[in-house]
């Protein structure tokens, strides 16, 4: 199928106002004259937050908006095009031997429009949360420029330009782990950026060899390598490590728990919802345009992968039950998430592929909105521990009702949209005859209610072990210790306004009549198969 | 190509000779005058070298004979690309290392032989760079030892006294076997210019044993010099020399003349054909592997600043030498590229420890924490450099891995592609510590009142750096273009 190509300058544009309003937020400075230390972080927490005075913050703001909405915004007015059929193109002549190239398919637009959305929420819900920060030109800073890189891996019309965009993005995570400066930080980010550094060099590697092999690295062709050869194995695994550690599948995922819970909450949102999106987006090139599905079904190296994605979601999901850590139980339920992804691009069937691929946004969604709302919950009372959050949903009602939303979506029933996700893998797994898949998919069902449904439950139903006054041990937000704890505490509209469209968004793109993401997806399958 | 006759070649030699005769008039008092001297004396020598540059963009080749002593046996300049891509590298190198010892040498002792010495020695490497014969070569190799040699013992110390022998032994040691060589292979074949392809050709088939013996013996002349294990150890003994010293000389220009010299022989006296005959690539490329990686282990273990980069220096010399030995043009050209990418960003390494160094006082990694509050634009400088060198794009330094990466596959040795990854990540494990610790570790550094360096020493940093990542944008419009023409020259 030829497809009607169109030159235009916007996928650069999507890239570079992120970055660029990132580095200007560098110059908008810290509250408090710069004369933070580290070492303030917990007292400037303490601070009363509600009146901080910060005048720089308003740039800061107007700055994150724009490099925000102003992608989406063209994230939609490509779609026009897109969904005609056609492809959206950019060459630029640096960065060589290959140029920098940018290439918007409908799988490209479908993950920026993805992107642009959560980008725009996380800004919001992080203008709330990050308040009081003593280095939030830092923090801010950082964000944008992963998020811009995240865009630029999306959008890349050729290997090498993905790779520029996953390593910059990757490495600069790292700042955001490391934000808080503590101990258990800088470890969790020394952990985080080797990882890179491995997978970095491993996607490298594999991209060498894709270059030496077909001469090419453009992403537009329905399979660069043709021929079985060693070197093409070498490179599958080079692939499979550089996007298997991003997106955290089983034994390349250890960086994963760690990184999210030192990190900044809005910075492991920003991973879970788009950083490790990436990882699977790079699974699926690797799959249909780097080898082809043709070459796969020969070869079967889908096969092993498809074990590992099946491994990973038990895994997850199992290690999950027994963290008590609410970010640490988001973190490992997240790797078996990501297992779903895979699998669906693991079976190599249209079906399973848009189970995978809708599961993309589902799992975003659902996560998401799980991020915030806990976000919400330890932002209120400071903690963190699973066992104490009975009775957390009389404080917080808005936010633990969508957290029930959320927790109910990832089980998997209808009207909820991760159901469509299982629904679709279900079908592709009998595609090629692995019932034992669809086994596999009902357990981890049943784990996934058995540690969401009780968080939810114990909200709302559960008493108080009248050991509330340990919120203020965990610095933030201390004040609230005085509320007894049946005060109302639901965050301000900035951190609100994300919960409630992220838990919309589950209900929404369940099962109504005119399910427009299914129908890209669907269009995105059609494409690739 | 065509050969035009041009006397530049023998100005970019004498002009910093000049340069330097005028810096030995001046009292040791005047110091700006001293600078000031040795600025217009590096920066005419650059423009020389530019002009030479502009023949070879025409695809001239720049010849100049000064002294014939006896047939065969002359002072012979003969610029050709691959000359002139260390020409160009190592000269413009010099300005931004002039400027920068104006701030690291302020008020220290002994500045006119610093500076003296630091000049002249600028035209010993134009003339390893533009020699057009190994006896030429060999010249200019010697005269670099010496007019090095003041610049290691600068301190005066014992420490730097020992290690100025050392340094002169294992120079000079390596300068003798390169003489015996050249006296063989006048024997054999009556002359030894540089030649394309190699000149051994014919004389091969009946000194076959011979010439085996004069290629190790000469490759590891030169290869003392550029640090090839176990020949090495005069590199990290000579750290003890001032920071612009190490930087310029120990990381660019002296350690670069020996893999410069080795690349010589391998295309210019042996030729690839010669090389396939007598199998000795094997030898070397074990002992080059060895070199990549211990030099990188080392690398870790050291906590002094200067030495770990003295390490790592040792270490990404080999993925030089990695690349010729290949004999593809695809491994020649990572090979040649990452001579100038490395040169670019070791230097951008060693000004920011020397900048360190110089304001805190403190030579060891370890008591470095938190020192990115105290001086935040080296410390990403630094970052810069150490991601360069990892290979992170895109700073120059990929480039020249996939190259060498694509060259190791072309000459399946796939053990090449092991080693270059292996080694990359022991780069990010000695280079991103440091970074991450002055970052993000509480230190006893404060915010700097005023500028974090003195501006001779933060704009040549500052620069590097934004040059580091101008090269990996914009590689294809100046620095492949210029190893371009060498693989073409060669092949």
């Amino acid at each position: 199928m030829i497809q009607e190509t169109m030159e235009s300058i916007i996928p650069l544009l999507m890239i570079i106002i992120p970055l660029l309003c990132g580095l200007a937020i560098f110059f908008t400075g810290s509250p408090g004259s710069g004369n933070n230390t580290i070492k303030d972080v917990g007292q400037a927490q303490f601070k009363d937050t509600t009146s901080s005075a910060d005048s720089r913050s308003v740039p800061r703001n107007i700055l994150l908006m724009i490099s925000t909405l102003i992608p989406f915004g063209m994230s939609i007015y490509l779609y026009s095009f897109i969904s005609q059929g056609m492809v959206v193109v950019s060459k630029f002549d640096i960065l060589p031997p290959l140029g920098l190239s940018f290439r918007v398919d409908i799988l490209g637009q479908y993950m920026s429009l993805l992107f642009t959305f959560f980008g725009f929420m996380l800004v919001l819900y992080s203008i709330g949360y990050m308040k009081g920060d003593p280095l939030p030109q830092r923090f801010f800073g950082f964000l944008l420029l992963v998020y811009g890189g995240s865009l630029g891996v999306i959008l890349a019309g050729d290997l090498f330009t993905l790779f520029l965009f996953f390593e910059f993005m990757s490495i600069m995570y790292f700042v955001l782990v490391v934000h808080d400066a503590t101990t258990e930080a800088v470890a969790a980010g020394v952990k985080f950026l080797f990882m890179t550094i491995i997978a970095g060099v491993a996607l490298f590697l594999a991209v060498v060899i894709v270059y030496r092999e077909a001469g090419s690295l453009a992403l537009d062709t329905p399979g660069l390598i043709t021929t079985y050869s060693n070197l093409g194995l070498l490179a599958f695994i080079g692939f499979f490590i550089a996007f298997g550690t991003k997106a955290s599948l089983f034994p390349l995922h250890f960086w994963m728990p760690d990184a999210y819970s030192a990190a900044p909450l809005p910075a492991a949102l920003l991973s879970s919802a788009i950083m490790l999106k990436t990882g699977a987006y790079g699974f699926i090139r690797v799959f249909y345009n780097v080898f082809g599905v043709e070459f796969l079904e020969i070869v079967n190296w889908d096969f092993i992968l498809m074990l590992i994605a099946a491994f990973t979601i038990l895994f997850g999901s199992t290690i999950a039950i027994a963290q008590d850590d609410i970010i640490k139980r988001l973190a490992y339920s997240g790797i078996a998430q990501i297992g779903y992804i895979v699998l669906g691009v693991a079976l190599v069937t249209s079906n399973a592929l848009v189970g995978g691929v809708f599961h993309i946004m589902a799992h975003a969604f659902m996560k998401g909105c799980m991020f915030v709302t806990m976000g919400a919950v330890i932002k209120a009372t400071g903690n963190r521990s699973i066992r104490k959050m009975k009775g957390v949903g009389y404080q917080l009602p808005i936010s633990m009702l969508a957290f029930t939303i959320a927790a109910v979506t990832a089980v998997g029933i209808p009207p909820f949209n991760i159901f469509l996700t299982k629904w679709h893998l279900s079908l592709g797994a009998l595609d090629i005859n692995q019932l034992w898949l669809i086994i596999i998919l009902l357990i981890s069902s049943l784990l996934n209610a058995a540690y969401y449904l009780p968080i939810a439950y114990h909200a709302f139903l559960g008493h108080e072990e009248g050991e509330h006054g340990d919120a203020a041990h965990h610095g933030a937000a201390g004040h609230h210790e005085k509320n007894e704890g049946k005060g109302w505490a639901e965050p301000s509209p900035a951190m609100l306004v994300p919960i409630i469209v992220l838990a919309l968004g589950c209900l929404v793109f369940g099962l109504p009549i005119q399910n427009w993401p299914l129908e890209m997806v669907e269009a995105i399958s059609a494409m690739l198969y | 190509m065509q050969s035009i006759t041009s006397s530049l070649p023998l100005w970019s030699v004498l002009i910093p000779v000049i340069g330097a005769i005028i810096i030995s008039r001046i009292p040791e008092k005047q110091s700006r005058a001293r600078n000031l001297t040795a600025l217009i004396s590096v920066s005419a020598t650059c423009v020389v070298v530019v002009a030479i540059l502009r023949h070879l963009l025409r695809d001239e080749v720049v010849e100049f004979t000064l002294v014939r002593f006896m047939p065969g046996l002359e002072l012979f300049f003969r610029v050709d690309p691959l000359g002139i891509v260390f020409g160009i590298t190592a000269s413009i190198l010099w300005i931004f290392a002039i400027v920068y010892s104006m701030g690291y040498m302020a008020k220290q002792h002994k500045q006119r032989r610093f500076f003296l010495c630091f000049v002249i020695s600028m035209s010993a490497t134009m003339g390893v760079a533009f020699a057009g014969n190994l006896f030429t070569m060999y010249i200019f190799f010697e005269y670099l030892t010496l007019a090095t040699y003041p610049l290691v013992i600068h301190s005066q110390t014992d420490e730097a006294t020992r290690s100025g022998i050392k340094y002169i032994a294992y120079c000079f040691g390596g300068g003798g076997m390169i003489l015996f060589s050249l006296i063989i292979l006048h024997g054999v074949v009556g002359h030894a210019t540089f030649a394309p392809g190699g000149i051994l050709d014919a004389a091969i088939v009946d000194h076959k044993l011979l010439l085996t013996v004069v290629f190790f013996l000469v490759i590891l002349g030169f290869g003392t010099k550029g640090a090839i294990m176990p020949f090495h150890s005069w590199l990290p003994a000579a750290m003890v020399a001032p920071a612009p010293v190490s930087s310029l000389l120990h990381a660019v220009a002296v350690v670069k003349s020996g893999i410069f010299g080795m690349t010589r022989v391998l295309y210019f006296l042996y030729g690839p054909e010669v090389l396939a005959q007598i199998n000795v690539i094997n030898v070397l490329a074990v002992m080059v592997c060895f070199t990549i990686l211990v030099g990188s282990i080392l690398a870790l273990r050291h906590t002094v600043f200067k030495m770990r980069l003295a390490y790592s220096t040792i270490s990404q010399l080999g993925y030089i030498t990695l690349g010729a030995l290949m004999l593809t043009p695809v491994g020649l050209f990572g090979g040649i590229l990452h001579i100038m990418n490395h040169a670019m960003l070791k230097i951008t390494l060693f000004f920011c420890a020397g900048a360190v160094i110089k304001i805190t006082g403190k030579t060891d990694i370890r008591e470095l924490n938190g020192i990115g509050k105290r001086m935040p634009i080296t410390m990403v400088a630094f970052a810069v450099g150490g991601l360069g060198l990892i290979g992170v794009l895109p700073i120059s330094g990929y480039l020249s891995k996939f190259y060498l990466l694509s060259g190791a596959f072309d000459a399946d040795m796939v053990v090449f592609v092991g080693v270059l990854l292996l080694s990359s990540l022991l780069n990010a494990m000695y280079y991103l510590p440091i970074v991450v610790n002055a970052f993000f570790q509480e230190g006893e550094f404060d915010k700097p009142k005023d500028l974090e360096a003195p501006l001779t020493m933060l704009a040549p940093i500052v620069i590097l750096a934004i040059i580091c990542v101008g090269l990996g944008l914009f590689a294809h419009k100046t620095t492949m273009p210029l190893v371009e023409n060498v693989v073409n020259y060669v092949f």
